[in-house]
Order: C-alpha cells, then sequence, then structure tokens
C-alpha cells in the first residue's frame, strides 16, 4: 500500500512546509496520496514534516531554500522533477507576518512581507506553470492567501497589502493560465492554531469567532486538497474563505 | 473519498434534473441516505431508480409554503428526527425583458428560489439544533449574483438573495456547529439552458468564449463543490460562496 502510494500519487510543492498551516497542508496531502516536495528555510522543521509525511503513508522531499533567493523556483520544480519525474500541483503557503502601527514599519518589514507573501509566489507559479505550459501538462495551484486579503485588521498594512496583492494575482493566473487548463485558486483562512498563534488569540476565540474556535491547520489542507483535485474541475480564480464564519461580522 | 458521507441523512431539492440531480447521484456515492425533492414526478422516479440505497423521493411544489414544511416533516419522521445536511438547488429561470417581467414571474421566481431555501433552512435548523446535529446547509446560489445577464431581472436579484441568506444564516447558526455555504456555479449545461444551447448556439459559445477555461461546467462538477461543503472537508468553512464559473468573473 505504502510503495503504492508513493510511486503513483500525484505530487505537488508546498512551501513554507515546515511548521503551521504549511505542515498541516502537507501531511493532509500526504495522506491523500500526494508526494511532495517541502520547503522552507529550516531544514530540522522540514525533516519532521517529512517524517510525517513518511507516516502518512507517501514520501516527501527536503528541499532547504530561502524563497528571497532567485534560484529557488528552478531549484524546486527540479527536485519535483529528479525525484518523482512529474509535477501537478503547487501550493504557495510560505508567508511573514508582523503586528505594528504602521508608522513604525520599516522598509525591511515591508520589503520581507512583500518579497515572501507576494513576489516568490509570481516567480514559482511562473517557473511551474511555464513549465507546464510549455511542455502542454496541466496542474493547479493554490495560494494561500488570507481573510485580510477582503477585511481590514490593525497593525497589519504590510500582511494585509501583500494578501491583498495575492488575491488579484491569484485572479489575474486564473485567467491567463484557464485556456490551458491550469487553475489557480486560493484559500483564505481565518485564525488557524498554530505554533505563531499568540495566546490571546485562542483566548478570545469563542467570543470573536462564530464557530467559537480557531481553525486547524488540516481544516486549512482538506480545503487545499479539494483545489487541487479533480472535484474542484470548474473551479478557479477564486478563494475558499476557511475562517469560521470570521468575515461575516 | 467514497463512504465520507456515510450514515448522514440529506435532503437534495431540484433533483429531477440538472445540478440537483448530479448533486443526489454525489452525495449518494458518498455514502448518504436522501430526500429527494422536486415539482417532477417521472424524473425523480428515475433518478431513484438509478440510486442505490435507501433513497426516498418527494414530489412537491416548493413554492407552496406548506410543501416546504412537508418535506421538513417527511424527512424527520423518515430519519428519527436527524436531518444531517440541506442542500437547496431548486430553482426558475423565466427570461423576460425587465420591462415586461410579469408579476408572476417575479413571485414564482422568489418563492422557489429565495422564500423554499429560507423555509427548508430555517426548519432544518431548527431540527440541527434540536438534536444537537453540526449540520450543513449548501444553497446554490448563481455568479449572476454580482453579473447579471439580461433578461434574468427576477432570477437575478434571487440569487443576489440567496446568498445574503446564506452568510446570515451561517452567522446565525456557527454557535451552533452547523456551517451554511454557497455555490455559486457559471454557465453549467442543465434543463435552464438547454433551450439556449440547442436554439441560439451561437450565443452559448459568445458567452463561453469569455470563460478562461472555455467551456460550460457539467452539473457534476457543481455537484463536486457541494459534496465538498457538507462534509466535514469543510469543516472549517461557513458562510462562504465558493465560485465554480470557469473564471467566467474574473473579468
Amino acid at each position: 500500500m505504502v510503495a503504492e502510494t508513493s510511486s503513483h500519487g500525484p505530487v505537488a510543492i508546498v512551501t513554507g512546509a515546515g511548521r503551521g498551516i504549511g505542515r498541516g497542508i502537507a501531511v493532509t496531502l500526504a495522506e491523500r496520496g500526494h508526494r511532495l516536495i517541502i520547503t522552507s528555510r529550516t531544514a530540522g522543521d522540514l525533516e519532521q514534516t517529512r517524517d510525517l509525511i513518511v507516516d502518512a503513508g507517501s514520501s516527501g522531499v527536503v528541499v532547504v531554500a530561502d524563497l528571497k533567493d532567485p534560484g529557488t523556483p528552478s531549484l524546486l520544480l527540479r527536485s519535483a522533477l529528479d525525484s518523482f519525474g512529474r509535477i501537478d500541483g503547487l501550493v504557495n503557503n510560505a508567508a511573514l507576518n508582523n503586528f505594528a502601527p504602521f508608522w513604525d514599519q520599516t522598509d525591511r518589514d515591508l520589503d520581507d512581507m512583500i518579497e515572501t507573501n507576494l513576489t516568490a509566489v509570481f516567480f514559482l507559479c511562473r517557473e511551474v506553470a511555464g513549465y507546464w505550459v510549455r511542455n502542454g501538462l496541466t496542474g493547479a495551484i493554490v495560494n494561500i492567501s488570507s481573510a485580510e486579503d477582503t477585511i481590514a485588521y490593525p497593525d497589519q498594512v504590510p500582511y494585509a497589502s501583500s494578501k491583498g496583492g495575492l488575491l488579484s494575482a491569484t485572479k489575474v493566473l486564473a485567467l491567463e493560465l484557464g485556456p490551458f487548463g491550469i487553475r489557480v485558486n486560493a484559500v483564505s483562512p481565518g485564525s488557524v492554531d498554530t505554533e505563531m498563534t499568540p495566546d490571546i488569540y485562542r483566548r478570545e476565540a469563542p467570543k470573536l469567532i462564530p464557530i467559537g474556535r480557531l481553525g486547524e491547520p488540516r481544516e486549512i489542507g482538506a480545503c487545499v486538497s479539494f483545489l487541487l483535485s479533480d472535484d474542484a474541475s470548474y473551479v478557479t480564480g477564486t478563494s475558499i474563505y476557511a475562517d469560521g464564519g470570521y468575515m461575516l461580522q | 473519498m467514497t463512504g465520507r458521507l456515510s450514515g448522514k441523512n440529506a435532503i437534495v431539492t431540484g433533483a429531477a434534473s440538472g445540478i440537483g440531480r448530479a448533486t443526489a447521484r454525489r452525495l449518494s456515492g458518498d455514502g448518504a441516505g436522501l430526500l429527494c425533492v422536486d415539482r417532477d414526478e417521472k424524473g425523480l422516479a428515475d433518478l431513484l431508480a438509478s440510486l442505490s440505497g435507501p433513497h426516498v423521493a418527494l414530489a412537491a411544489d416548493l413554492s407552496l409554503p406548506s410543501a416546504c414544511t412537508t418535506v421538513v416533516q417527511t424527512a424527520l419522521e423518515r430519519w428519527d428526527g436527524r436531518i444531517d445536511i440541506l442542500v437547496n438547488a431548486a430553482a426558475v429561470l423565466i427570461r423576460q425583458p425587465i420591462l415586461e417581467h410579469s408579476r408572476e414571474t417575479w413571485d414564482l421566481t422568489i418563492d422557489i428560489n429565495l422564500k423554499a431555501p429560507f423555509r427548508l433552512a430555517r426548519d432544518v435548523v431548527a431540527s440541527m439544533i434540536e438534536e444537537s446535529i453540526r449540520g450543513a446547509v449548501v444553497n446554490v446560489g448563481s455568479i449572476e449574483a454580482v453579473l447579471p445577464i439580461a433578461g434574468h431581472a427576477a432570477y437575478t436579484a434571487s440569487k443576489g438573495a440567496v446568498t445574503m441568506l446564506t452568510r446570515s444564516a451561517a452567522f446565525e447558526t456557527a454557535p451552533y456547529g452547523i456551517r451554511v455555504n454557497a455555490v455559486a456555479p457559471g454557465a453549467t449545461a442543465t434543463g435552464m439552458n438547454a433551450d439556449l444551447r440547442e436554439n441560439d448556439p451561437d450565443r452559448w459559445r459568445k458567452m463561453l468564449a469569455g470563460t478562461p477555461m472555455g467551456r460550460h461546467a457539467q452539473p457534476e462538477e457543481i455537484a463536486s463543490v457541494i459534496a465538498f461543503l457538507v462534509s466535514d472537508e469543510a469543516s472549517y468553512v461557513t458562510g462562504a460562496v465558493v465560485t465554480a464559473d470557469g473564471g467566467w468573473t474574473l473579468h
């Protein structure tokens, strides 16, 4: 069973897969038979994620890389092709966030967030979608955005800007790649329970979120799995808001 | 993922044709027991003959408030009070230029497309709260909630309303663990547009030419979105409208 899953499943790249939502996505996809290229800047985190992928009966290849490095997109694509001989999906999950009044945000803060959350996604999409288009192949891309691509939250100017840009990029990519049978969508999570989640979110969740709790990384993974699958064959250029109803308020 | 709805009881309206029929087939395949509702008795009989499973059909005209009551009562009796899923797929589209839109067109469209989903959702949700069931409701909206098509005034208004019905019902029921979502299909090959596809294929093709994916959806491709939304896979998704339009509304 394990061997079969490992040699035939679709192949996806997941960025920011060492922790939090990215790890949840990677493990959820592994459970559904995906083979994975997992990347982040931290080897130790990725190795733990890879162990979980193997436990789920699939295989994962660790690529330690900085998405700000111009060589990273081709490195990731090459890793997928060298390791598995194919690439079917791309999940752009890696993101940075900080909380500060916008007049205290530094040039560096802004550059880091725009570069990681938006620019890196553009270059990786270009690499992978370019490969599909040039080779007459198809695939699906899922960008992990945020409820903040639409609603405002204080102290989040760079992050929200990057996610608003990501949602727009998702739409244009879908428009341009639709004729090639390549689908591009987003999942926009609300507050998800990860090691990065401030304790106050956990405490306040029942009051702040209609569904009464934070989301789990696996619940974001399940949305990604749906969007990568043929069940979403007519879904492109949209975002699934997985926010427990947060945006209804 | 066959079997992910095993043991769940689902009401599907508009089940005799189009998206409703594809949804009934898909949910049955995923293991749910169904109450299939439609005006079209023969269509329901055909559907049930094609499905295996402990399903029932109920012919009902959902423009009548009493019919909505009967649907929920039938389900509650059949399933001993336990309804897990409601899919509101029944809808009508009557094409008339806005200045010729009749009172009858308006009322029938609003009754079936908006009031019936409201009445059914209200009564189903009440039973879910009563039975502590963390159920799911999916309404079939339309991209016409955001993008009007000439001659569709009542339909477009009804679908815009369904979007906000979805969001308000989701907001109020979230504390009970009940999820309410909508799918907004684009051009989908159903009986609703069969005449257009057959009699005016050029217009249909022209419409699709602006769709990035360059084709219309099969009803099964909308049913698969609904199947996701009613399943536990969408456990943190509520109040959402999932657009399934092949990119039509992108520009």
